[in-house]
């Protein structure tokens, strides 16, 4: 590990500390969809199964259509409600967020993530956002920062940790343990 | 060539003014996105007024223009179109849409403070150094993307290695704007440049995290 590494390893450990207090560790090793994992149940239960690393079915099948989901996705940036049902009739099984189909979904997410809805809580408009979209999208891109070695999503957890008030989480948001197990993934 | 500076501010076009002598150059201030168009408006004629004479002198022969709308504006776009003006430059902080580009005859310039095609979009200084790469500036002929235009006129390396923080290298790149500008114009008035090519294939960055930007603060010390 050169210096680089070993700076950015000591910052994501500090942050990792910090973080473990009020997230379940550890964590059993995901394995990314070569194509696209089978479903069986909802989007709600398998992110909840994931977040408590309790054992989720992944088999194998092919993807479904990915260019009519996309232009539905981009259709609704101003429709969160619709937005969030997109999203979990698609990631019914989450870790197809991680799926090579989905670069550019993943892409789309990040992008609002990072520029319209952070430009929002900055001018102190929290309260006008979504939170079941919000928190549904940022678990999302955790689950894909935990795959990839593409620092901008694990920055996108590192931004939103830092930006949104630490008593905004509903109990069960589950985004402290995506982040966590998202900060080890790159740590070690 | 007949060069148009687009702006916010006076003080930030007139530096770049300043730099390039040897053009017909006009200044052309837009409404701040932050601010009311007119509190724009008034707010750059008064510190014209307070503090340059040049200003003044520019502002009276008609080479400093202030829009009152937005440089989208159908008003705006024909004013732009009636000064024939051959290149923008731009220095206001807005995304372009193809009427404004299209009323420049070759185009407006960006001065981007990263490598592209590998680094569009924000805080791309501090992500050339988290990530260990070359940090530079390029200068190409802007589309309506994020750093996405594909003619690229001038890419190269800046040595950042004598600056201490992420501000004071960041300010250093900006202000190299005064020297890749006019090396930029140089190329184009000797006319039929060799473009490079901006593909569009790196991905695009965002604002870093206080921890990323703390990291990178130290690899900047870490080279000292």
């Amino acid at each position: 590990m050169d210096t680089r590494q070993q700076i950015i390893a000591n910052a994501l450990r500090q942050r990792y500390d910090e973080i473990r207090k009020s997230a379940s560790q550890p964590f059993s090793k995901w394995s990314a969809p070569v194509a696209w994992f089978e479903s069986s149940g909802d989007s709600f239960s398998a992110i909840r199964a994931l977040a408590a690393d309790e054992p989720v079915e992944c088999i194998e099948t092919s993807p479904p259509d990915e260019p009519v989901f996309f232009e539905d996705l981009m259709s609704s940036v101003r429709n969160p409600q619709r937005r969030f049902e997109l999203l979990t009739t698609r990631y019914l099984h989450p870790l197809n967020v991680a799926a090579p189909s989905e670069h550019r979904v993943r892409e789309h997410l990040l992008e609002r993530l990072m520029v319209a809805d952070r430009a929002r809580i900055e001018q102190h408009s929290l309260h006008l956002l979504n939170p079941d979209d919000l928190l549904l999208r940022l678990n999302l891109i955790a689950i894909y920062a935990s795959f990839t070695t593409d620092l901008r999503y694990l920055d996108a957890l590192n931004y939103y940790y830092e930006l949104l008030p630490s008593d905004w989480y509903p109990h069960d948001s589950f985004f402290p343990n995506f982040y966590l197990r998202a900060l080890a993934t790159h740590i070690h | 060539m007949r060069i148009g500076i687009l702006a916010h501010s006076f003080s930030s076009a007139f530096e770049i003014y300043k730099a390039i002598p040897n053009h017909e150059v006009f200044i052309i201030l837009s409404p701040s996105p932050h601010r009311s168009a007119w509190t724009s408006y008034l707010a750059n004629l008064a510190r014209i007024v307070r503090t340059t004479l040049k200003g003044l002198q520019l502002l009276t022969s008609g080479r400093l223009i202030l829009l009152r709308r937005p440089l989208h504006n159908p008003k705006s776009v024909d004013t732009l179109r009636k000064l024939n003006l051959d290149v923008g430059l731009h220095k206001a902080g807005v995304i372009y849409r193809d009427v404004t580009i299209d009323a420049f005859r070759l185009g407006i310039l960006n001065h981007h403070i990263g490598i592209l095609p590998a680094y569009r979009g924000r805080s791309v200084l501090e992500w050339s150094i988290l990530q260990g790469d070359p940090v530079g500036v390029t200068v190409f002929f802007i589309d309506t993307g994020i750093d996405t235009g594909s003619r690229i006129l001038l890419s190269e390396e800046v040595d950042i290695s004598d600056y201490r923080s992420v501000t004071e290298a960041k300010q250093y790149l900006f202000s190299l704007d005064k020297v890749f500008f006019p090396r930029a114009l140089a190329s184009l008035s000797e006319g039929d440049p060799a473009f490079q090519v901006n593909d569009g294939s790196g991905p695009r960055y965002f604002v870093m995290s206080k921890l990323f930007t703390g990291v990178v603060e130290q690899l900047l010390q870490a080279k000292q």
